[in-house]
Order: structure tokens, then C-alpha cells, then sequence
């Protein structure tokens, strides 16, 4: 079976070493992004199975990537999981408004984010 | 025609009169006599006819004594006493009327005298009262303005069209900028020419709203910006004895530095709280990376470390920052109670008025309560709603609310163009245009204020677009929709 593809957008290099490492070892394809520009970029190229999707990201934010992929239907099957240090529940909201499948607040458990990752990519 | 001519005619007429009468009886009683009598009394003419012309020379002044004495006694003295009672009640009110004339009028000029001591007794009395009541006044508005004088705030009392009747020597410094010292010893005018118009009317209009629905205290407040200050009024209403708003009372206090303060306290958490959780997620990752994978090679594994020692210089460095910049406590953007619905409703008003638009609502089903400064909020919205009006060329847009957990969702709905999320970003940092034409707080501030975001999508299957501002409920509301 064809292991699936994991996007992490996310501007920060040391949470991105550990999320990067985790992933593959979890045995998932890991595709990385530093902006939100370059993640639209990198979904038009490789369209991923999940989009790992900080909020703050220069160029263009977490919730302008999200918004952009829910517009496109061709993207209609990738999974988001919004991972923020912005934990205010106006926010959550938002993100979850906008079409995020999940939306996990910064410091997480690496298992329970495996375990989110996991069951969003059985659903 | 002057008083002796008069007389002379008057004079001349009744002496006429007189003439004519005995002329008249003389005729009268020379035709009732045949030619025996008339000759007799020819005779007694002849023999009297001295005495007779002297009688009639003496006719005119016996008849002049006697019309001199009438004119004085009544025609005369009825004028000097209408001049006297006039002098009375117009000049001097000591004056009396000198008895004069006939009997009667001297008893007419005793009475107008009694008359005229009673009122001025009277007068004399509604004076002293006037003076004391005066006094007593003068007294509680001493006693008033010492006790104004010693309020923390500044207070303006005003009757129901807005004219300033009391205020404190605080209230001038707040309002006129000066010390107090050398501020003007008066607030005078209109409070409209002190604090802007649609503001009072906001909060008086909420005050009403209060008033109907019952409420215990019926006050309103806002934040009106005084050049470089912040002002936070609080309105009370004055009612009269009908219970109707016969004025208000403005108690006023400075924020400036207070908002300030908490202004740079909020970013502040903001930053430690999102950075720290940041760099926590960091080490956590790292850590929990290192204990679920024992055989990482020696390179990953130092990578590792260095990640978790960069993280914690990092959350170091954040501490002490924060520590450097704490701040004295701050107070938070005053904001106040109120129902979605007086929301939606202000907002209706104040668009129409100044857009010239109807703005249709569909309600929530239950009634939903927020912490708004409402007046900053219709003039945001109302603000935006003018863009979305000018940039879609539209004329009817949908508002709908609906609650979402524990915020309430307002949706501008319209058909057209979605909002761009680029342009939405700019809209963010460009100040509102206030009634008074000056520039008011930029959308992005309201919305920080109000701990709300706002975000636009829009809906292929329906052409319907629509931008979200999603506030934080002041109770709890409806569970969040599934």
C-alpha cells in the first residue's frame, strides 16, 4: 500500500525536525512548507492527504491556506489539522469555520497528534 | 385744546342753556296771557328791567363758580387719581393717593391707599421669602459644587436638550484639556458642542430601551476620544415626576493611561502565551520524539538537544522580557451588557441613516447577550458595511445572527462577489469613519477589543457570499452547532 503524504506548514525549523522525524518514522511521506505560499505551491504540485497547518505563517496565514483549499474542489479529500500556538476559542472557531478538520493547540502530546493524524486519515 | 378753552366752551354752553330755558318759560308763559295780563306784565318788566339785565350779566359767573367747583371736585380729581394709582403700581409703590375732590372720591382714594399698603406688605413678604429661598439655593449649590469638587471624576449635569446646568471643576479639565487652575470658571452651551452628538444619543437611546425593559439602574456607557485622551463616560438618567428623562448626569474619567497600560499588558500575554506555547511544543515534541525512537542515531538524536537547548534559551529570554515590561494593572476596553437584538437594531438605524439601505435580519431564536462598546461597534460595522456596499455595487445585504457556542455569529450575507480575504486584510488596518467625520478606532482594533475574529467564504451552490464576525457571548448560550 502506498504510504500517505503529510504537509507540514509551519515557518518554525525546531518544531518541524521533530514533526518531520515523527512522521516518517510513523511511516508517512513528509512534504514541508515555510509559508503559506509555498504550501499552496507545494499542494498544486503534490496534492497531500493531510496538511499539518500552523496559523501564523508569513506571506499568507494558516486560515487564508485553509480558506483556499476548501474552495478548490479538487483539494475537497485532503484533511487539515490546524496545529497553533493560538489557543484563544475565538480562534478555534475560526479555524473550524473555515473548513479545518482538527484543530490542535501548541504544546501537544506527540502521541495524541499521531493518533489525531491517524484517525483523520482512516475517516 | 387746552383746560381753559374747554372751560369757556363749557361755560358758554351751559349759560346758553340756562338763557334758553327762561326764554323758553317766558315765551310759554306770554302766550297762556290775554291782552289785560300781558299789559300788566309789560308793566312789571318795564318797572324790573334793572334788575333784570343785572341778573343776566350776573348769570355767566354765578354759572362759572359753579362749573369751576364741579370740575375739581369730580372730572379732576378722578384724573389725579388714576395718575396716582398709576405712579402705585408703576413707579413707587409707597406712594399714596392725596385725598381730593368730592366726598365720594376721597372715600375711592382712602381705599385705593388701604388697598395699596396690603400689596406692598405682600410684595415685601414674596420678597423676603424670594431672598431666603435664594439664599438657600445659592447654599446647596455651594454645598454641591464642594462635594463635586471633591469627586474622583468629573461630572456634567445637563437638562433634556443637552444644556449644560452643573459641572465640576474636574469635568472642565477633561472636557476643555485645561488645569484647573486656569480652566474657564464655566462650561457653558450645549454638551453637543463638548462630546459628540451620536454618541449621547446612542447611550441616550439605550437608557430608553433600559427604562422599558425595566431595568434596575438605566445607565449607559462609552469611550469618547478628547485629542490625545480617552474619556469613559457614564450616563445616568435625571426623570422627572412623570418618569419621563427630564436631563442626564455624565460622570466622566480618564483611561488614557489605563488602556494604555492594558493595551501593552493584552500584547504582552499574547506574546507569552503563544510564544511559551510555541517553544513548549517545541521541547515536548522533541522530548517525547527522543523517548519514542531509543535507536536514533547519535546526529538525530544531537539535533534533537540542540532543538530542546535553543527552545528553553528561547522561553529564557521571553520571561525575562515580560518580567521587564510588567506593567501596573490596566483596565480593559470598557464594554458593556447588552442584547444582540438592541445590537442588530441600533445598527439597522444608524445604516439606513447613513447609507441609505435597508438591512434585513434574521434573528436567533433566543435571545443572546454580549459585552460590546456599542456605539464603536455600529459605527465599525456600518464602516464596513459601506465598503461591501461601494465595492460590490450591491443594495441589499442580509444580516444574520445565530449563536455558536459561546460567541454569537454575525453573517453579512449578499449576492455577488465574494470578499477576498487579501482585501478583508487591508480593510483590517484602515481607520472608521465616525459620524463626526473624523478618523475613529481601525476595524482590526474593534475586533481586538471585542476578542472577535471575522473571516469571508462564500457559497458556489447558492452565489451567496458572506463575511462572519463571530463575538464573544456574554452568558453562556446555545451548545455549538454540531
Amino acid at each position: 500500500m502506498m504510504s500517505k503524504t503529510i504537509l507540514i506548514a509551519d515557518d518554525e525549523p525546531n518544531i518541524v525536525i521533530s514533526l518531520e522525524y515523527l512522521l516518517q518514522r510513523e511511516g508517512y511521506r513528509v512534504l514541508v512548507a515555510r509559508d503559506g505560499q509555498e504550501a499552496l505551491d507545494t499542494l498544486q504540485r503534490t496534492p497531500p492527504d493531510l496538511v499539518l497547518l500552523d496559523i501564523m505563517l508569513p506571506r499568507l496565514s494558516g486560515y487564508e491556506v485553509c480558506q483556499k483549499i476548501r474552495e478548490n474542489p479538487d483539494w475537497a479529500g485532503i484533511r487539515i489539522v490546524m496545529l497553533t500556538a493560538k489557543g484563544r476559542d475565538v480562534e478555534m472557531s475560526k479555524g473550524l469555520a473555515l473548513g479545518a478538520d482538527a484543530y490542535i493547540t501548541k504544546p501537544f502530546s506527540t502521541k495524541d497528534l499521531v493518533a489525531q493524524i491517524r484517525a483523520q486519515l482512516e475517516e | 385744546m387746552n383746560a381753559k378753552v374747554r372751560f369757556a366752551l363749557a361755560l358758554a354752553l351751559l349759560t346758553l342753556c340756562v338763557v334758553g330755558l327762561f326764554g323758553l318759560a317766558g315765551l310759554a308763559l306770554w302766550t297762556g296771557l290775554d291782552a289785560a295780563r300781558r299789559s300788566v306784565f309789560t308793566g312789571l318788566l318795564h318797572e324790573s328791567l334793572g334788575l333784570l339785565v343785572s341778573l343776566a350779566l350776573l348769570l355767566p359767573f354765578v354759572l362759572g363758580a359753579l362749573l369751576r367747583w364741579w370740575v375739581k371736585a369730580w372730572p379732576q380729581a378722578l384724573v389725579r387719581i388714576a395718575e396716582e394709582v398709576t405712579l402705585i403700581h408703576s413707579l413707587n409703590p409707597e406712594h399714596r393717593v392725596t385725598p381730593s375732590g368730592a366726598a365720594a372720591l376721597r372715600q375711592l382714594g382712602a381705599a385705593i391707599n388701604a388697598f395699596a399698603e396690603a400689596q406692598q406688605r405682600l410684595l415685601k413678604q414674596l420678597q423676603s421669602r424670594r431672598a431666603e429661598a435664594d439664599a438657600s439655593l445659592e447654599e446647596e449649590r455651594k454645598r454641591l459644587a464642594a462635594l463635586m469638587s471633591e469627586l474622583a471624576h468629573g461630572v456634567v449635569v445637563c437638562n433634556g436638550e443637552g444644556r449644560v446646568l452643573l459641572f465640576n471643576p474636574l469635568a472642565v479639565q477633561l472636557l476643555v484639556g485645561a488645569a484647573p487652575e486656569s480652566a474657564p470658571a464655566r462650561l457653558a452651551g450645549s454638551v453637543f458642542e463638548l462630546l459628540e452628538r451620536s454618541q449621547i444619543e446612542h447611550a441616550l437611546d439605550k437608557i430608553v430601551r433600559r427604562i422599558e425593559q425595566e431595568v434596575a439602574h438605566p445607565v449607559a456607557h462609552f469611550v469618547a476620544p478628547r485629542g490625545d485622551r480617552l474619556l469613559r463616560v457614564q450616563m445616568a438618567p435625571v426623570l422627572d415626576a412623570q418618569g419621563e428623562i427630564g436631563g442626564f448626569v455624565l460622570m466622566l474619567e480618564d483611561i488614557t493611561r489605563s488602556i494604555a497600560s492594558s493595551t501593552l499588558r493584552e500584547q504582552l500575554l499574547r506574546q507569552l502565551t503563544e510564544g511559551t506555547r510555541a517553544s513548549l511544543a517545541n521541547i515536548r515534541a522533541a522530548v517525547e520524539t527522543v523517548q519514542q525512537y531509543p535507536d536514533m542515531d547519535t546526529e538525530q538524536r544531537e539535533r534533537f538537544i540542540g532543538v530542546i537547548h535553543d527552545e528553553a534559551q528561547h522561553l529564557s529570554a521571553k520571561l525575562d522580557a515580560a518580567a521587564a515590561q510588567a506593567q501596573a494593572p490596566g483596565l480593559l476596553w470598557p464594554l458593556e451588557d447588552m442584547l444582540a437584538d438592541d445590537l442588530v437594531h441600533a445598527l439597522q438605524r444608524n445604516v439606513e441613516r447613513r447609507l441609505g439601505i435597508s438591512l434585513g435580519h434574521r434573528a436567533a431564536d433566543e435571545p443572546l447577550w454580549l459585552s460590546v462598546d456599542s456605539h464603536a461597534l455600529v459605527n465599525g460595522l456600518t464602516h464596513l458595511l459601506g465598503r461591501i456596499v461601494a465595492a460590490f455595487a450591491i443594495r441589499s445585504v442580509l444580516l444574520e445572527s445565530a449563536s455558536a457556542g459561546r460567541f454569537l455569529r454575525l453573517t453579512l450575507c449578499w449576492g455577488g462577489m465574494p470578499l477576498e480575504p487579501e482585501l478583508l486584510r487591508q480593510w483590517e488596518d484602515q481607520p472608521c469613519a465616525s459620524v463626526s467625520g473624523g478618523p475613529g478606532p481601525t476595524l482590526g482594533e474593534l475586533l481586538q477589543r471585542h476578542g472577535a475574529e471575522w473571516w469571508s467564504h462564500s457559497d458556489r451552490a447558492t452565489g451567496l457570499s458572506r463575511l462572519c464576525i463571530q463575538l464573544p457571548a456574554a452568558r453562556p448560550a446555545a451548545p455549538a452547532p454540531a
